[in-house]
């Protein structure tokens, strides 16, 4: 008996190590919270977004998210997701397919990989389920001033226009700083200075069973209750006339008054930011065309994916707004003075017709190897309504050189 | 039995039941997809079956409100109070969210633009295995309207996990088509998510967006003008006006 009480110890060790050496199945996770969200945590959230999130934060090598693709939605919920996994804090959605249950970093689907790859593989399963349908069960609107509409924070569009950005920081001008992607889903990101325009995201009608908007992501003790009970909720932004809601938005957001140069400057780079990345969405199209057989149609989702009416759209949206952004420093003597005169003749040119893209002082539009257009022409092209969005139109015809629809396109089904 | 021997017998218990926790809920866990590949995805025989015949329990889809319900829970008087102190005389003597539902839409569903925002349907197919439809609007690159439909399976956690169906089944997949999906299994469990804009009768912009669980309304948000009603029964009853 003496015998067993000296083994005792030793038995008790032994099961210690092994309870140890054994993987916690009730632990498993995409990744343990050790952290719990508060105002500090949300402020260093903010403040991460503010440092870390830019265009090529998927492209950065060696990172768990390297070369993940994304749309438009995946880049909001990954703004959530990577910091709380990469700050050990809990992220929770709800489950769109109508489960009880949330979706939370606890899920152990992916337990037997190691921990890169299961938050890899968590993302992609939030890319699959997650969309702008399910944003609005995640994130609730918020009041219209700088401690809300912040970075980490975002914009979404009504459901016609079924779009989103995720906001990197307010300027003190209050002008938003957007971090973004579009269909297809893509790895380097895209960035616009500046509100998208109001028709784009309510389509004039300001009501919040709509739920565009600035939205923020909601508290994970809020998800289940209703949204408008969540901490913060506000229907601010839904009580501003549809008529002065840009310039009441601005005003409220900012800490100074932006200036004719600035404002310039910023409209200015805005079209030309938007006309060239059509350029690149317009060869990915033509790109998978050549891939179809002749005559072939694309699918009702790739005709989704390279159709461009929303971007055509912001573009003719941009060309508007430097054209009245040109025409309110114009009438302003004192605003024009302000403002170097290099930039109001780059502005003026885009305004001038058939100006060939050697003269052009800024942004010639690449449409093809050796085929430049200039900003200018795109304007007028856009604005005359000459730009072709159907994908099973030819580069002649995307960019207004010649009129369509194209015996394809004409053809092939517009998935109305 | 001495203490010495007690704290051992517990302490080998406690490995013996997290060794077989670990068996069952890792060793058999599905095999991960390589790095870098999309989630691992079943491929799913759609349709599952091909009768045409609808469970006689299955809730079936509709376009006009909810109509009244036995199961209806009647509001608490102080939501009672909020409803109608927020609407005025269209809130007088609603009782429940059904009720509120039915006061506010238009009793022609051709008034003002009525759609629905998705829809979930949970079935359990003869041999026992759980899907989720979930039907959802979206919109074409123009911003014309339709409806794309997403299949599930569940995980050992009861958590959705993506199954494939045909590209032409993903969109726009209409009635009969949902309904042979349906056909063969049992349907669990039905939630509707619907928005309906229109004008009050007064002429008042107004828009209502109620969630229906099983053919009953758990939540309701109403918008007239700068006014805002909002009402659930979520965890509490609970109805808010905002102005």
């Amino acid at each position: 008996m003496k015998r067993w009480h000296r083994l005792t110890p030793r038995i008790c060790q032994l099961a210690l190590l092994a309870l140890c050496a054994l993987p916690l199945a009730s632990e498993a996770a995409v990744w343990t919270a050790e952290n719990s969200w508060s105002k500090d945590w949300e402020d260093r959230y903010a403040h991460w977004v503010k440092t870390n999130w830019d265009p090529n934060f998927f492209a950065r090598p060696n990172t768990p998210y390297t070369g993940l693709e994304l749309d438009c939605a995946d880049v909001v919920y990954s703004m959530r997701v990577i910091f709380a996994y990469e700050h050990k804090l809990p992220f929770a959605m709800k489950d769109p397919t109508g489960g009880k249950k949330l979706l939370t970093n606890e899920m152990s689907r992916w337990d037997q990989l190691p921990q890169e790859k299961r938050i890899r593989q968590f993302l992609l399963f939030v890319y699959g389920i997650g969309s702008t349908q399910s944003l609005p069960q995640d994130t609730f609107p918020v009041a219209v001033n700088r401690d809300s509409v912040r970075s980490g924070a975002l914009i979404l569009t009504d459901r016609e226009s079924h779009h989103s950005w995720t906001i990197k920081e307010v300027f003190a001008t209050g002008v938003p700083h957007l971090i973004f992607s579009s269909r297809p889903a893509k790895t380097t990101l895209l960035v616009r200075q500046g509100q998208p325009s109001m028709e784009f995201t309510f389509h004039g009608k300001l009501d919040p069973s709509r739920h565009a908007g600035f939205r923020a992501f909601r508290r994970i003790e809020d998800l289940g209750k209703p949204v408008w009970q969540s901490a913060g909720y506000s229907e601010e932004q839904y009580k501003i006339p549809a008529k002065e809601w840009l310039f009441a938005v601005k005003k409220k957001l900012a800490l100074v008054d932006e200036s004719f140069e600035s404002l310039l400057a910023r409209a200015l780079d805005t079209a030309c930011v938007s006309a060239q990345e059509r350029v690149a969405s317009v060869n990915e199209g033509l790109a998978f065309l050549s891939k179809l057989s002749p005559g072939k149609c694309m699918s009702p989702s790739d005709y989704d994916n390279y159709s461009t009416p929303n971007r055509d759209m912001r573009l003719r949206n941009a060309f508007e707004e430097l054209r009245d952004t040109l025409a309110q420093v114009e009438v302003d003597p004192a605003g024009k003075a302000s403002v170097p005169a290099a930039l109001l003749a780059r502005a003026g040119d885009v305004m001038k017709d058939n100006v060939l893209p050697s003269k052009e002082r800024t942004c010639p539009v690449e449409i093809a190897p050796g085929k430049s257009l200039s900003l200018a022409e795109v304007r007028k092209r856009s604005l005359e309504g000459r730009l072709s969005n159907n994908p099973h139109d030819p580069l002649e015809m995307r960019w207004g050189e010649r009129s369509g629809p194209s015996t394809r396109a004409q053809r092939c089904p517009v998935y109305e | 039995m001495s203490k010495r021997w007690a704290i051992a017998l517990a302490l080998l218990t406690l490995v013996l039941v997290r060794a077989a926790g670990w068996f069952f809920t890792r060793a058999q866990a599905p095999i991960p997809a390589p790095s870098g590949a999309v989630e691992p995805v079943q491929e799913t025989q759609a349709p599952f079956r091909k009768e045409t015949s609808i469970p006689e329990n299955a809730p079936r889809p509709r376009l006009s409100p909810p109509a009244p319900g036995q199961d209806e829970a009647e509001l608490p008087a102080r939501a009672q109070n909020e409803i109608a102190s927020c609407l005025g005389s269209a809130g007088a003597n609603v009782r429940s969210l059904g009720e509120l539902v039915r006061k506010v839409l238009p009793s022609d569903p051709s008034q003002g633009e009525r759609f629905r925002k998705y829809r979930n349907v949970h079935v359990t197919l003869p041999n026992g295995e759980k899907r989720r439809f979930h039907l959802y609007a979206d919109s074409t690159p123009d911003g014309k309207p339709l409806t794309r439909l997403r299949v599930f399976t569940e995980d050992a956690e009861g958590l959705p996990l993506p199954t494939s169906i045909p590209p032409e089944h993903q969109v726009n997949p209409d009635e009969a088509l949902v309904r042979e999906y349906l056909a063969g299994g049992t349907v669990e469990f039905v939630e509707e998510a619907w928005n309906w804009r229109g004008q009050s009768e007064n002429g008042t912009a107004q828009s209502l967006d109620w969630t229906e669980e099983n053919g009953r309304v758990i939540e309701a948000q109403v918008v007239t003008g700068e006014t805002s009603l909002g009402c659930a029964i979520l965890n509490q009853p609970d109805c808010e006006c905002r102005e």
